[in-house]
């Protein structure tokens, strides 16, 4: 049978590896087991593995030091917990903390991870499509993502003190500066920090890490005058959806699992940053293309001009992929247009992504949104209502003080 | 010889100042640490010493003494009426309570011991008080009596909370059963509904391969169909593509391994049944600590399996008559206790967890063992203090051991003790009556 990859599942319970064996006979993808870490360590060394389900209470070594050492080691290969039902915090944890791409409780259902699992799988084709990789080998150096940003969320997630936190942001003069200067921007309400720490204190580290986040995005490319000025449009916007998008994904039935919300909607538009960068006749043409068809948005656009599987959907999602960022930054970016093709674990955060980008848009062409088009199954029309005001307000200010040299 | 002294000194009441004292009793007067005041019967002020002057805060006996009437130096002169009529009545007064008034309007606590100076008719010539400043003394006093209040504030709180507090350690030992509970039911059931979904599945196939084969003979009956080697080809075509031989092997074992997964949940839930005796939680019973001990393993394996061997020694015991619950909350707690401290010291190899049991003629003895961190002697006297806890605030309720040792001792009679080493490890032992005795429940 032709099969779609190899998932390693990880459990110290044989009965449940040979209930997960027979369980998945006849799946698309060929099933390997292992009772404990160490040999799911081995199997990973010896064979190409797609993914990799391990629970997440065993003996020596656990499942998240396991994730962990698959991140180090064996970045490509996908990873998914598999947790007891009480223990779904837990599970949530390892998705913000990008050690897991999802997560599957026990007592699972075998539709359910055949589903996940095909999710996954059909990610990565569309992640390594020939028709992708074909557009992003026409970039020379592929932008690398400053590790400044990856230390700092290890440092964040192990709940390290303030004064560590701000010491990894000092390491890179030229990025505590900017962080600075954003962190005394009117869109943060002209706090005068004149210290990282003052600035992590005032702020609170979810804002200094949004702010680190698209520094360090911004930092990977060079970038002139002009294409600045498109590049405030983008983050403008990345910043409007990243201050909604959690206030509005509070009122979906799993809100309650995020201790913090990861600053997803900050890079759900990256596409468009790196089409503005590597390939800016493109992005001229689709918004030349744009602005005579009002109806129609970015991405419409660009699937009638025969970008399809190559917007900047996908682009963006390879690159937060490249990037190592959260499976929930990638299934964000690559769906935020299409959220019905989005894993149900993610549904809730595209579809608001995809609601929220849908009123900026029109605000920005000076439409009035219809409410009764924005509907959204958990959250009450008066929050939309009141969400379209304020963007409206956040519209007219500005992120980059000083930037624009 | 005093006596007429004074008797002269009285006698002279205007020229006091002037009198001509043996100059041995005028030190004394005036080096006495004390102060010491000299009134006449009707209230006026005859005499101080160095002392008093001081006291009160008078730079010199003349501007003391202008002061004359006795009445001023009290802060309620209802003190002093009261202090004449007693002197008046008993001759003497000790310890006095009264609140004189420094010249700077100071006030201050003191106790005055007076008594009476008779004249030869018989009659009082003087009284002669010494003088205390005790205003420390009362400050540190209030302080007491305020703390006494506070403690017996706080003892009646305590007292009103208990009930709640034994109920909020049970709760909080409830959870964490529940907790540890569906972490063991999560894995068997997990498997056991994955298992029945690939019988479905498994059932449908070789129905449809049933149904094939019934199919293809009818016809062949009829002589419509192909041959016999046909037939057998195509069979053979469909088990391949649905992989019937791997499922014609498996069925067997699908259905023993979900039965030995039922068996774990009946064995949980029989643990659990055992263990929290719904039915009758203060009633005495014929107790077996030997299986209260297996039970209590069952349902606190999940804390126990990944940190900890349990080494089990059991010996023949009688049966205890006791209240089951209680001493399987005590097990419960001392055993989970044990495996925290083996997971606190985040080892590389396993721990162990040694169960011992014996008895003599009066009492049965379970020794609960561990290879931990022990517990340090500093602390090692407080850990039956209530709300005493080694544990991350939110973690432990400081409850547990002070109810296990109020449920052993007190209520059954018996005797909890430890032994501890630092970095080789704790030994509880719980001694138990056999025979209940009358009249130990409070």
């Amino acid at each position: 049978m032709d099969t779609r990859g190899k998932v390693l599942f990880v459990d110290d319970e044989i009965n449940i590896l040979k209930s997960i064996r027979r369980g998945f006979l006849h799946a698309p993808f060929e099933v390997v087991t292992a009772e404990s870490a160490r040999d799911g360590l081995r199997i990973l060394e010896e064979s190409c593995v797609d993914i990799v389900v391990t629970d997440y209470r065993m003996p020596d070594i656990d499942g998240f030091q396991f994730l962990k050492m698959v991140k180090e080691r064996y970045p490509e290969v996908n990873r998914v917990i598999l947790s007891g039902f009480i223990e779904k915090s837990v599970a949530v944890e390892s998705l913000t903390r990008g050690l897991a791409s999802t997560y599957i409780l026990k007592p699972w259902l075998n539709d359910d991870v055949e589903e996940k699992i095909d999710h996954i799988l059909s990610m990565r084709k569309a992640l390594k499509s020939k028709k992708l990789l074909g557009i992003i080998n026409q970039i020379e150096n592929l932008p690398h993502l400053d590790n400044l940003y990856q230390e700092f969320m290890e440092a964040v997630n192990e709940d390290k003190s303030m004064d560590t936190i701000s010491k990894i942001i000092q390491k890179d003069l030229s990025i505590a500066t900017k962080v600075l200067q954003v962190a005394n921007s009117a869109f943060y309400g002209l706090k005068n920090c004149t210290s990282i720490k003052q600035a992590a204190v005032t702020l609170g580290l979810d804002t200094l890490q949004d702010i680190l986040l698209t520094i360090s995005i911004i930092n990977t490319m060079k970038w002139n005058v002009t294409q600045m000025n498109r590049l405030q449009e983008i983050f403008l916007n990345a910043f409007i959806m990243n201050s909604h998008l959690p206030q509005l994904h509070k009122f979906t039935p799993e809100a309650h699992f995020y201790r913090t919300f990861p600053s997803v909607g900050l890079t759900y538009d990256v596409g468009k940053v790196l089409l503005l960068q590597y390939f800016p006749d493109r992005y001229a043409s689709v918004q030349k293309y744009a602005q005579l068809r009002s109806e129609k948005d970015f991405y419409e656009c660009e699937v009638d001009l025969g970008f399809h599987e190559v917007t900047h959907q996908e682009v963006g999602a390879f690159f937060l992929d490249y990037w190592n960022l959260p499976q929930i930054f990638i299934e964000t970016a690559l769906f935020h247009h299409t959220p019905e093709s989005s894993s149900s674990q993610y549904r809730d955060i595209t579809s608001i992504t995809h609601l929220i980008d849908a009123l900026i848009y029109e605000l920005r062409m000076e439409k009035d949104p219809d409410p009764a088009v924005y509907e959204h199954p958990h959250i009450p029309a008066e929050v939309i209502q009141e969400t379209i005001l304020s963007i409206k307000k956040k519209l007219t200010k500005s992120i980059f003080s000083d930037q624009q040299k | 010889m005093v006596n007429s002294n004074l008797h002269t000194y009285v006698r002279s009441e205007r020229s006091a100042v002037s009198f001509d004292f043996n100059s041995m009793y005028r030190d004394f007067f005036h080096a006495s640490p004390e102060m010491i005041l000299i009134s006449s019967p009707d209230m006026r002020i005859l005499d101080i010493n160095r002392s008093g002057l001081m006291l009160l805060g008078y730079d010199s006996k003349e501007e003391f003494l202008s002061l004359l009437k006795m009445g001023k130096i009290y802060q309620n002169p209802k003190n002093m009426v009261k202090w004449k009529q007693i002197m008046e009545e008993k001759g003497f007064v000790k310890e006095f309570e009264a609140t004189l008034v420094k010249k700077n309007g100071q006030l201050i606590a003191a106790h005055q011991t007076s008594c009476t100076i008779q004249d030869t008719e018989g009659g009082v010539s003087a009284y002669v008080s010494v003088i205390r400043d005790v205003t420390e003394i009362m400050k540190h006093k209030m302080q007491v009596h305020k703390m006494n209040v506070d403690l017996i504030d706080s003892l009646y709180t305590l007292r009103r909370n208990q009930p709640k507090l034994i109920q909020q350690e049970k709760l909080a030992s409830i959870g964490q059963l529940a907790a540890g509970i569906a972490h063991e039911l999560n894995n068997p059931i997990g498997f056991i509904s994955s298992n029945f979904t690939s019988l479905k599945s498994y059932i449908r196939i070789i129905k449809e391969y049933i149904h094939y084969f019934e199919t293809e003979t009818s016809q062949m009956a009829e002589g419509s169909a192909s041959s016999v080697r046909q037939l057998q080809e195509h069979m053979n075509d469909f088990k391949e593509n649905e992989k019937l031989h791997y499922i014609f092997h498996d069925i067997d074992d699908l259905v023993n391994e979900s039965m030995e997964g039922i068996q774990r949940i009946t064995e949980i839930v029989r643990s659990l049944r055992n263990f929290s005796r719904i039915d009758n939680e203060s009633e005495l019973e014929q107790y077996d600590i030997n299986d209260a001990l297996e039970s209590t393993l069952t349902v606190a394996k999940n804390e126990i399996k990944y940190v900890a061997e349990v080494e089990k020694e059991y010996s023949h015991v009688p049966l205890i008559e006791c209240v089951g619950g209680e001493i399987n909350q005590v097990l419960l707690n001392i055993i989970i206790n044990a495996a925290q401290s083996l997971k606190s010291q985040k080892r590389e190899q396993k721990g162990r967890i040694g169960l011992k049991t014996r008895a003599d003629d009066e009492y049965v003895y379970c020794e609960i063992s561990d290879d931990g961190p022990g517990i340090p002697k500093e602390i090692i006297g407080k850990i039956y203090d209530p709300f005493f806890t080694t544990k991350e605030a939110g973690k432990g309720t400081g409850l547990g051991l002070s109810i296990s040792y109020d449920i052993i001792v007190h209520k059954h009679g018996g005797d909890l003790t430890v032994e501890s080493r630092v970095e080789k490890g704790t030994t509880f032992t719980i001694k138990l009556p056999i025979e209940w005795r009358t009249g130990k429940r409070n």
